[in-house]
Formats: C-alpha cells, sequence, structure tokens
C-alpha cells in the first residue's frame, strides 16, 4: 500500500490497483461491473473463492491540490461501492487512495493473508447498512419557545422592568447565563430522546464530531446548530422503523433530523488499509 | 486547533497583535468578574444598593472596553482570538474527558 505525496503526472506505482471496497461473491450472478471508477477507469473484480475485491488498474497515485478535483474523485470512488453494494449486498469499503502494487496477484495474495479477518466482517456486516442521522436546530426558534416556556427567565425579565441600570445589568447576565443553560439542558435531552429512539433497530452506534465537514457547511445559516451527529449500522429491513421513530422527535419547534442512508458501512467496517 | 496573533510583523502588526492580547485577556476578566457577580447576587450576599452599584460599575467596565476595542481598530481580531481560544479549551476538556474514561 502506498499514500506518499507525488506529481499525478508522473507514474509512480507499478502494476497497481486501485482498491475500492471487498464483497462477498457467493450469490453474485455478474461479473462485470457497470459502473467506471476514478476518471472514468475500468473497473475490475479479483476473486479469491467467494471473496471479491473491486479494483482498477493503476499506475499512479490519487494526490492532488486541488479540491475540485478531489471531489470527483471521491464522488467516484463512493460511486463504485455504492453499485457493488446494490449488486453484491453490503461492501467493505477502502478508504479512498488505497493502492496495492503487483496486480491482481499481489490482490489474491493479500486476500489469502487476511482471509479469517476478511471473512469475520463480511458475516459480521451481512445485511447491514450505514444511515446517518445529523441532528440540528435553527437557535432563534428554539431560544424564542425557550424564552416563553421557561419560568425562570419570565421572572428575571420581569424583575428587569423594575430595578435600575446597574442592576438590570447583571440581571441581563443572568438572563443570558440561564438560557444557554436551559439551551444546554434540552440538547442533551434531545439526545438523549435520539439514543432511545435508534436503541431498538441499531445493531451499533458511532457519534460523528460535531464539526461538519466543508460540504455540510454549504449554505447552512448563522443560527443552524449541530445537536447530534451519528452513524447506526442497522438492518435494511429495520429502515422504515428507524425513520418513524426519528420523525417523533422532529416535531419539536426548530428541530430538524436529516436520515441519510443506506450507506456502506463507513463508519464501521474495519480499516484493512490500516495495516497492509 | 491553534491560536494565532501577529507578533512578528513590523512596528504595527507588534502593537495590533499586542492590543489584541491585552484587550482579549481584559475581556475574559470582565466576563468571569461579572459571572462572580451575579453569583453573590443570587447568593443573596449583596443588599440591592450594593448590586445596583456592582452593576453599575461593571456596566461601565464593559462599555469602555468595548470603547477601546473600537478605538484601537482591534473588536474584530479580539472576537477571533477569542473565538480561538474556546475552540481550544473546548478540544482541550473533549481530550481530557476522553483520557479520563479511557483509564476508568
Amino acid at each position: 500500500m502506498s499514500s506518499e505525496p507525488t506529481d499525478p503526472s508522473q507514474p509512480t506505482v507499478t502494476d497497481g490497483r486501485y482498491l475500492y471496497c471487498i464483497v462477498d461473491a457467493s450469490d453474485a450472478k455478474v461479473s462485470q461491473l457497470s459502473v467506471t471508477g476514478l476518471d472514468d477507469a475500468t473497473v475490475s473484480l479479483t476473486t479469491y473463492d467467494d471473496i471479491a475485491v473491486v479494483s482498477h488498474a493503476t499506475d499512479q497515485l490519487y494526490d492532488t491540490d486541488d479540491i475540485a478535483q478531489l471531489r470527483r474523485w471521491l464522488v467516484a470512488h463512493q460511486a463504485v461501492i455504492d453499485e457493488v453494494g446494490s449488486t453484491f449486498g453490503t461492501p467493505l469499503p477502502f478508504q479512498f487512495d488505497v493502492i496495492l502494487e503487483g496486480g491482481d496477484e499481489a490482490v489474491i495474495q493479500w486476500v489469502e493473508a487476511n482471509e479469517q479477518r476478511i471473512r469475520t466482517a463480511l458475516n459480521e456486516f451481512r445485511g447491514a447498512w450505514e444511515y446517518r442521522v445529523h441532528l440540528k436546530w435553527d437557535r432563534s426558534d428554539v431560544e424564542s419557545v425557550v424564552r416563553e416556556e421557561d419560568d425562570r427567565l419570565q421572572e428575571i425579565s420581569q424583575q428587569r422592568a423594575e430595578t435600575g441600570e446597574g442592576t438590570q445589568f447583571l440581571l441581563d447576565t443572568q438572563y443570558e447565563e440561564r438560557l444557554t443553560e436551559v439551551l444546554e439542558m434540552k440538547k442533551a435531552s434531545l439526545r438523549d430522546r435520539l439514543t432511545d429512539a435508534i436503541d431498538d433497530t441499531a445493531r451499533r452506534v458511532t457519534s460523528h464530531t460535531a464539526v461538519p465537514s466543508l460540504k455540510e457547511l454549504d449554505g447552512i445559516d448563522d443560527d443552524t446548530e449541530w445537536v447530534a451527529r451519528v452513524a447506526v449500522l442497522a438492518d435494511k429491513s429495520d429502515e422504515t422503523e428507524l425513520g418513524a421513530h426519528l420523525d417523533d422527535i422532529a416535531v419539536h419547534p426548530g428541530v430538524e433530523i436529516e436520515f441519510t442512508g443506506p450507506w456502506p458501512p463507513y463508519s464501521f467496517a474495519p480499516d484493512f488499509a490500516e495495516d497492509t | 486547533m491553534s491560536t494565532t496573533l501577529e507578533l512578528d510583523d513590523d512596528g504595527e502588526g507588534v502593537q495590533k497583535g499586542l492590543l489584541t492580547l491585552v484587550l482579549s485577556l481584559v475581556d475574559i476578566i470582565d466576563e468571569a468578574l461579572e459571572k462572580e457577580a451575579v453569583r453573590r447576587m443570587e447568593s443573596g450576599e449583596l443588599t440591592d444598593e450594593e448590586i445596583e452599584r456592582l452593576g453599575a460599575q461593571l456596566k461601565q467596565l464593559s462599555a469602555e472596553i468595548e470603547r477601546l476595542k473600537q478605538q484601537e481598530g482591534v473588536d474584530e481580531s479580539v472576537d477571533e482570538f477569542r473565538g480561538q481560544l474556546d475552540t481550544l479549551v473546548a478540544d482541550a476538556i473533549t481530550d481530557l474527558s476522553t483520557s479520563t474514561e479511557r483509564h476508568e
């Protein structure tokens, strides 16, 4: 495996195989894929018994400073994995730009060396898909509700109307502190409700960082705040039930839930590139 | 996440960086004083007159800090620097709680 930065115009890999994912090919009736890979590369399957590795032949690494190019490659990488998933069932994805040198022979040798680990993962993830749940709220909408509902905030507002300027200044600080505290409690309560909603159907759950990617930040206004971002590993048959449970949380004013999937189990599958 | 201030530029850059640093620290102290004043007000330790006087002094201090920031043209850089510090502290707390959980 190689991931050294390099000039993409120069061949840097000998008989390389850019790896997309691993699938269980035992039930599959196809040996060709209709999708093309990065830069329209022809994607093929290399099989070892019933284990298939999806790859394309390459003599270059995919390293660039051009963000638009990188985005196109990433989209193509995901498109191949999605297509393979719809044909073969849950794929075990590789990260972007994992390349093995030495042609199909090297791929087969690598599978052979990691066979047990691959079979365990294929069994574990069979029929399971990743769903992403992003819980966010419009801060100003939620604040309006809190200002109306919270007795303590009402009390401070009332006190403020009956005092001098100096005391008003401290009451304003007290009001803001209380507002922040109530909003944090509301966030915690929503996170608890989210955990309860996905517990029944999730095989596994993992929290993502509160800071979203640049792509997700595109077009987001200042009042939007993330409350929770989780990835759920669930059976496809439980998708509707999972979505219905989430609808119950989205009824809160200002609260919005993005529920996407099924995705390949990017957040759960072992990182095969890590120790090769 | 790192925090940056212009302190290695020409004379003007150094002066602005230094002012940003000083006013950021004063801002933080002012915020801590306000929190402490609210805590005392809530505890019932102070009379109404004392609360009014304390509040008036802190209001004046806060207004003076804002005036200085505007006058020196560092209001945006103070906000930016404080934002960086907040992120740094939040990350440190997350790291600390993660490593504490790991050791439990």
